[in-house]
This record gives structure tokens, C-alpha cells and sequence, in this order.
């Protein structure tokens, strides 16, 4: 009893505070959250439903500015109220909305802070495509109201009608500072005019090969034709030459200058010839041997006396007191050789 | 009837004249000294030369394949920004005219430009030797008048010696005969090798690339560094999309065909 007593004690005693308990505490449980119930499955919207749960929900988009460059980005914030699983709503993907995602590109931000209990807001980075955009359209958003009458729990809401939008053309860009081109200077010069239009070099074909390997031969012999009509006694004295043992006595005959009795050297030059040529015999040395040797060997008589003839003189060139012309000598030598070669 | 109609119409369905090669080559001039008027600012003439370089192109699709020519398109696509493009000209050119001088120096120039890497097995593996062997020093021309001279004058000297019998120009004949036939035998022997080189042809990396063993990125990479762009290999193959390249070095592996430019 006098517990009892003791608590009225400490209650209010006056009537107006007691209203203004009530007050406070109906206050305290309005702006509480209603507990969130599942939601049924039946009956769920197959698109534009994110998930909100409540009695009464509002959708509405703010943005922060209503006039935007074609190059510039707007932020858009979706604002969500009566909600009572704020933690449960999806965030709206706009970019899978064909009439967001053909006027703007859009990039998710991160969620501003909530206004309330009951309040959820996404927030998203708009840039217009084109200047054609007008507005940011409507948002359609279906909701759970779980105290509706059976049918309706899913009803829709709508943001504001389509939210004008001013698109003005890009601002131009400052224009970023000039790079020079560092590369060689060699590059900057280049070939001008005709001979940059000139066809591939020439190339020798196959018959061009075929044609200077025959060139060669073709002009030697006809050099050797045209040589051979020019001179035709060098064509004799050619076939002369060919013979080795007239090689030798012209070779000694030349060298008879030189020897210390010319007369002897071209006397025993014009004999080893003759010896060389034909089959004298080896004790044939005077003239008038070599004479009848040379006779009895069927050669003319005109060569035999020829041949007799310049021994003749050889021997007197060497034993007259008078000397003799050696050069003259040398001569008769050379023609003698000649001609017996000749014949 | 129809025929008729048909013949009428062809000659206003065939493609019109195509412009002069002397006015294509004054546009590309004109692109290039535009390119040469702008070179203080690089955004702007790098566009200018790229202008200049596809008329240069244009002229050596038409068949004008000279070493000048060649040149000027390697200067307008490196110029360009286009380093593999200025590679792949410069053998373009040197495959019309292997012996120019100017030619080999530019391919030379152009490949200390190109960022090879200094260390690794990638190193050794990049750097294409030096354009070698007698073909890179005389022309066909020269070969063969040279040839031809010499053969001359061995038969010449035979002809001499049959005229004079003097052994001097036998010795002389005998001495053109065997300079010519080495001439023509390191000639011959030249250009087996090149037909043996051309038969994989030259393809020029155009972007930083990795060289891997099979033909689909899948496959494990060939060397651990990428390929850097303006490296030179020899195409071997090509399939799906890949093409089987061999690096200078003697590695084989396999790039994307839109990693390359063929020349």
C-alpha cells in the first residue's frame, strides 16, 4: 500500500501533462516504420517493380540543373517516400529502359543520403545524345501495398510528367597546345615531279642475256672477217707465224743484231730454219750444199739458188774487208724465210 | 533487242576515267607541303601527311614503282605517325629496285626508330640484318652490261690472238672469260637466295603484339615480351585469322592478321 502509494507519487499530477505524454508517444509511433511484410509473388508486376512496399509511395526525380550541353552531364535524383523497406528497394536501371537509354547515357552515382525513415534516393549521371532531348522522361513504378483489397496490392506510381530538359550545342573546347612534329629532317625532303612518275627500272629479260652471250662470239668474228679482207697478206703472214720453225729463225734473226758477228747469226739462223723445214743432211753447211740438198729434195730451183744466194752472202759479209749493211742481211734473211715458208 | 540495250549502257556503267597520275602526284605534293607548312603543330600535320602518303599509295597501286617514288611514300607515312605503314613501303621499293642506295639507307633509318628491346630473348630475336649479297649493289642493268662487256672482250682477245697468234691475248681472253662467268655465277647465285627470301613475304608489325605459339590467344605466348610495333618477319601461313610469322632472329609463332601490315 504504500509502495503503491510511493509510484502514484512520482506519475504527473496535472491533466495537460499527461495530454502531452499521449502526444509525444502517438508521435513517436507514427513516424516509426511499419514492419515490412513479405511480398507475394502472385499478382507482381513483371517489370517496374523494384521492390517498394507501402501504403501511399511517391516517386519524384530532382534534378540539378534544368539546362545542359550536348558534351555536359546532368544529375538526376530519384526520390522515393512512404516506403517502409527502404533497404529493400532496387535501384531502377535506366540503361535497360529503352526510353532513357535512347535519349541519354547513362552512369550509376552513389545513393544520396535518405531524407527520412521512409525514403530512398538513387541518384544517376545523365549526358543528353543528341540536342533532340527535351525532357527526362516519366518513370513508371509499381509498388506493394500490403493493406489494399485483393487485386490491387500492386498499384502504380508515376515520377512528375516528362521533366524539361534545355540541350545547347557543345561549348568549344579550349584547343590544346601545339606539338611540334619532331621527326628527321632528311623526311621533309622528298622527290618532286617527273621522276616520281617514272615506271619500274629496267630489268634485262632472258633474251637480253641470250643476246649479249652471242654478241661477243658475233663481233669477234666479224672483226676477224673484217681484219682478215683489210689485210689479206697478214692472213699469210698469220699462217706463218704459225709455223714454230719459222718463229725461231725470225726470233734468231732478230736477235743477230746484237750478236757480236750479225753475218754468222743470220747465216746459222736461215740454216737451223732449213734444217727445221726439211731433211738436210747434217754435213750440208756450204751454200752450194744446202743448194743441192734442197735440190735433190724436188724444191724449185729458184728457191735452192735463193737459199745458196744469201749463204753466198753471208760468207762474204763476214770475210770482206769492206763489212757489210747487217740490216740489209737481216731483211733478205726474213724475206728468204718468207718465202720458203710461202711456198 | 536486249542485247543492244545491254552494249549501250556499258560504256555509261564502266567507271569513269581515273584522274591523271601527274594530278594525283600534285594533290600528294600539295598534301605534303601543307604537312610541312602545319609541322609546328603535330595534330595537324600528321593528317596532312596521311593525305600526301595515300596519293603516293595511289601512284604505286598504278604500276609507278620507283625507287623516288618509294621513298617519298616511306617519308609521308612515317611522317604520318604511321612507322610500319613507312616500313612496309620501303620494302615495297626495295623489292622493285633492291640496289638503291637511298632505299636501303631509309629501311636502316627507320629501324633505329623502331623501339626494339635492349635486353631479353626479344632482343635478339627483332633486329633484321642489313640488306646483303651482290643484287644490293649492282642493278640487273649493271650486271648485265657488265657481264656483257667482259664476255666481250674475251672474245675479243680470242679473236686478237687469232689474228696476231701473240700468247698475251690468249691470257687476256681467259682473264675476261673467267671475270664474267664469276660475275655471272655470284648474279645467279644472288638471285636464287632472293627468290628463296621472297617466297615468305615480308610482314611488318603495326601494333605492339604478342607472338604466341598457336593461331588463338589461347595459346601460351612465344616470348614473354610483346613484339614492339614496326618489327619485320616473314609470313609463313595464314589461318582463322592468323598469320604464322618467323622473326628475324629464327623464332616462329603466330600473330594476328590485324596485328600486321603486308606490304
Amino acid at each position: 500500500m504504500q509502495r503503491a502509494a510511493t509510484d502514484t507519487r512520482r506519475l504527473p499530477r496535472r491533466p495537460a501533462a499527461w495530454a502531452l505524454l499521449a502526444c509525444a508517444l502517438a508521435a513517436l509511433l507514427a513516424a516509426r516504420p511499419a514492419p515490412a511484410q513479405d511480398i507475394p509473388v502472385k499478382g507482381r508486376p513483371q517489370s517496374d517493380f523494384y521492390g517498394a512496399q507501402g501504403v501511399g509511395v511517391k516517386v519524384a526525380w530532382s534534378l540539378d540543373r534544368a539546362a545542359v550541353a550536348l558534351d555536359e552531364d546532368l544529375v538526376a535524383t530519384l526520390t522515393v517516400t512512404n516506403v517502409v523497406n527502404p533497404r529493400a528497394v532496387a535501384r531502377p536501371d535506366l540503361k535497360a529502359i529503352p526510353k532513357f537509354q535512347s535519349q541519354f547515357v547513362v552512369a550509376d552515382l552513389p545513393d544520396p543520403p535518405a531524407g527520412g525513415p521512409r525514403e530512398v534516393r538513387f541518384a544517376y549521371r545523365l549526358r543528353p545524345r543528341d540536342l533532340a532531348v527535351k525532357a527526362v522522361p516519366r518513370l513508371d513504378f509499381y509498388y506493394h501495398n500490403p493493406s489494399a483489397a485483393a487485386g490491387k496490392e500492386f498499384p502504380l506510381t508515376q515520377t512528375q510528367r516528362d521533366l524539361a530538359i534545355t540541350v545547347s550545342p557543345p561549348k568549344p573546347k579550349a584547343a590544346p597546345p601545339a606539338v611540334p612534329l619532331r621527326e628527321p629532317e632528311h623526311l621533309f625532303a622528298v622527290a618532286r615531279g617527273e621522276s616520281v612518275l617514272q615506271g619500274p627500272p629496267f630489268v634485262p629479260c632472258g633474251w637480253l642475256w641470250a643476246a649479249a652471250l652471242l654478241a661477243g662470239p658475233a663481233a669477234a668474228a666479224a672483226w676477224f672477217l673484217a681484219w682478215r679482207r683489210v689485210f689479206p697478206d697478214a692472213t699469210r703472214l698469220a699462217k706463218l707465224r704459225r709455223s714454230r720453225a719459222a718463229r725461231r729463225a725470225r726470233d734468231a734473226i732478230r736477235r743477230a743484231a746484237d750478236a757480236p758477228d750479225p753475218p754468222a747469226a743470220l747465216a746459222a739462223a736461215v740454216l737451223g730454219y732449213l734444217r727445221s723445214r726439211f731433211p738436210l743432211p747434217p754435213g750440208a753447211a756450204t751454200p752450194a750444199d744446202v743448194a743441192a740438198a734442197l735440190a735433190e729434195l724436188d724444191r724449185p730451183a729458184d728457191e735452192c739458188e735463193a737459199a745458196a744466194g744469201f749463204l753466198r752472202e753471208c760468207d762474204q759479209a763476214r770475210f770482206s774487208a769492206a763489212g757489210s749493211d747487217d740490216r740489209a742481211l737481216a731483211a733478205d734473211a726474213a724475206a728468204l724465210v718468207t718465202r720458203l715458208e710461202a711456198a | 533487242m536486249t542485247l543492244g540495250l545491254l552494249l549501250l549502257a556499258a560504256p555509261l556503267a564502266a567507271p569513269t576515267a581515273a584522274e591523271p597520275d601527274s594530278a594525283v602526284l600534285a594533290a600528294a605534293e600539295s598534301a605534303f607541303d601543307e604537312g610541312k607548312a602545319l609541322s609546328g603543330d603535330e595534330s595537324k600535320a600528321r593528317p596532312a601527311f596521311a593525305r600526301a602518303a595515300a596519293g603516293y599509295d595511289e601512284l604505286w597501286r598504278r604500276g609507278l614503282r620507283n625507287a623516288d617514288l618509294a621513298l617519298n611514300r616511306a617519308a609521308a607515312h612515317r611522317l604520318a605517325g604511321n612507322m610500319p605503314a613507312a616500313i612496309a613501303a620501303l620494302h615495297e621499293g626495295l623489292a622493285a629496285a633492291r640496289w638503291s642506295r637511298p632505299l636501303q639507307a631509309a629501311l636502316e633509318d627507320a629501324r633505329g626508330a623502331v623501339a626494339y628491346p635492349a635486353a631479353g630473348d626479344l632482343a635478339g630475336q627483332c633486329r633484321s640484318p642489313p640488306p646483303r649479297g651482290l643484287g644490293t649493289r649492282f642493278s640487273p642493268a649493271d650486271a648485265w652490261a657488265a657481264v656483257g662487256a667482259l664476255w666481250l672482250l674475251a672474245c675479243g682477245g680470242l679473236a686478237r690472238f687469232a689474228m696476231t697468234r701473240a700468247p698475251g691475248w690468249l691470257g687476256f681472253a681467259a682473264a675476261a672469260a673467267t671475270a664474267a662467268a664469276l660475275l655471272g655465277a655470284l648474279w645467279v647465285r644472288d638471285q636464287r637466295r632472293q627468290d628463296r627470301e621472297d617466297r615468305d613475304p615480308v610482314v611488318v608489325v603495326a601494333r605492339d603484339a604478342t607472338l604466341r605459339r598457336g593461331n588463338a590467344d589461347a595459346y601460351p605466348a612465344r616470348l614473354e615480351a610483346k613484339l614492339p610495333r614496326g618489327v619485320e618477319a616473314r609470313a609463313l601461313a595464314a589461318r582463322g585469322g592468323w598469320v604464322q610469322v618467323r622473326l628475324a632472329g629464327g623464332a616462329v609463332g603466330w600473330l594476328p592478321e590485324s596485328a600486321v601490315v603486308r606490304p
